[in-house]
């Protein structure tokens, strides 16, 4: 079912649709919200959260393209994981802006998801946090300022200090980096 | 083309209870909004009824609050048919630990008269009357003897002391009774023994 049928379901019967969206996307955010938040009990939380704010606000949602719902549920999750973090007393400091590199592109060709997502989780909370949502989720160093009340100066900075540590935490294990 | 962890997370079926997730959904999504997330407003509001019983409680054990004494209310020898039937209610509810209340009026040459004769012979197990006298007007202190404890097996009551106030005019006639159940609990099955005021 699509989206757009989704939604027009949504507008006889809430629950139904609710529950084919569940079927559509659940797994998307729950793998997305237990990137963030590394604990299954808390990203299975989260993806309940995040199913119970469609629920509400569907009715407001403006549907542009196929792919539209699923990007805004992962936007959600996404918030809704920066939330719970924030909850957990995650602190940002501000960084030097001079400090971090030319931004190139970071490819490791023979990593698996899972590799990867362990290999981000063993970087400290928050530079994995803004390599995960400047890197993997495309949010730019302003969105993440905005996200984190940090100046983009600073995101950039604890993006390359990711990108550093991962090299260095990747390349001796034998993962090409091209 | 490279394929990014996003491609990877809309088409991979990661091994979690999704089921379980829809139903824990399904339940709150078929509760009204305002109540969905108010467990704290719940417990707020428990607490509030509980502290307001307890609070009443507190106040009414006082003798504060005393209530009115109707005109046409007497109590003859028949009071111990009262006491008994007290005591029916009160073995209904062994299981917890209860403090139930009832109010009684009765004349007050019978009040002077009053001995809790049967609490010393009584082979009750954890349960006592507490007695209590009081007329409205001037106070004039007056004490029964205490009660004396009650053996149970490994374990003593506490003696009663009751407290008794007398009008120190003789225009009141009327004294105001009030017996006051306190079972102490001891878990289910416990056999309450007969225990039974009697009133010369």
């Amino acid at each position: 079912m699509s989206e757009q049928e989704i939604l027009s379901l949504y507008q006889r019967d809430r629950r139904k649709a609710l529950k084919l969206l569940h079927d559509l996307y659940a797994d998307m955010c729950y793998l997305v919200a237990k990137r963030y938040l590394k604990i299954t009990e808390d990203a299975e939380e989260i993806v309940m959260d995040t199913f119970l704010i469609a629920f509400e606000k569907l009715k407001e949602f403006q549907w542009k393209y196929e792919g539209n719902l699923r990007a805004w549920l992962k936007k959600v999750t996404i918030n809704n994981c920066l939330m719970k973090l924030r909850k957990n007393r995650l602190v940002f400091e501000e960084k030097n802006c001079l400090e971090f590199e030319n931004e190139e592109e970071l490819v490791f060709s023979n990593l698996q998801y899972h590799e990867i997502i362990k290999a981000v989780h063993s970087l400290p909370q928050q530079y994995g946090l803004v390599f995960q949502l400047h890197e993997v989720d495309g949010f730019s160093h302003t969105e993440i300022a905005n996200l984190l009340g940090l100046s983009p100066g600073s995101s950039k900075a604890y993006l390359n200090r990711a990108r550093t540590s991962l090299k260095e935490l990747l390349i001796p294990l034998g993962y090409k980096y091209e | 083309m490279k394929t990014t962890i996003d491609d990877f997370e809309n088409n991979a079926r990661p091994e979690w209870n999704k089921e379980a997730n829809w139903a824990r959904i399904d339940s709150k999504i078929n509760i009204p909004k305002k109540y969905r997330k108010t467990p704290w407003l719940i417990l707020l509001l428990g607490l509030t009824v509980f502290g307001t019983g307890y609070a009443l409680s507190y106040y009414v054990h006082q003798g504060e609050n005393k209530p009115s004494v109707p005109e046409e209310t007497k109590i003859q020898p028949d009071t111990i048919q009262v006491i008994a039937e007290l005591r029916d209610t009160v073995v209904q509810y062994r299981k917890q630990y209860i403090y139930l209340r009832d109010t009684v009026y009765i004349e007050q040459e019978m009040a002077v008269n009053l001995v809790p004769k049967s609490l010393e012979k009584s082979e009750n197990v954890g349960i006592a009357e507490l007695l209590e006298l009081y007329i409205p007007g001037p106070e004039t202190k007056l004490t029964l003897p205490d009660f004396k404890p009650i053996r149970t097996g490994k374990r003593t009551t506490k003696p009663y002391a009751t407290n008794v106030f007398f009008d120190d005019t003789t225009s009141v006639t009327r004294t105001e009774f009030r017996i006051f159940h306190r079972i102490e609990g001891k878990g289910m099955g416990h056999e309450f023994g007969r225990t039974i005021v009697l009133i010369k």
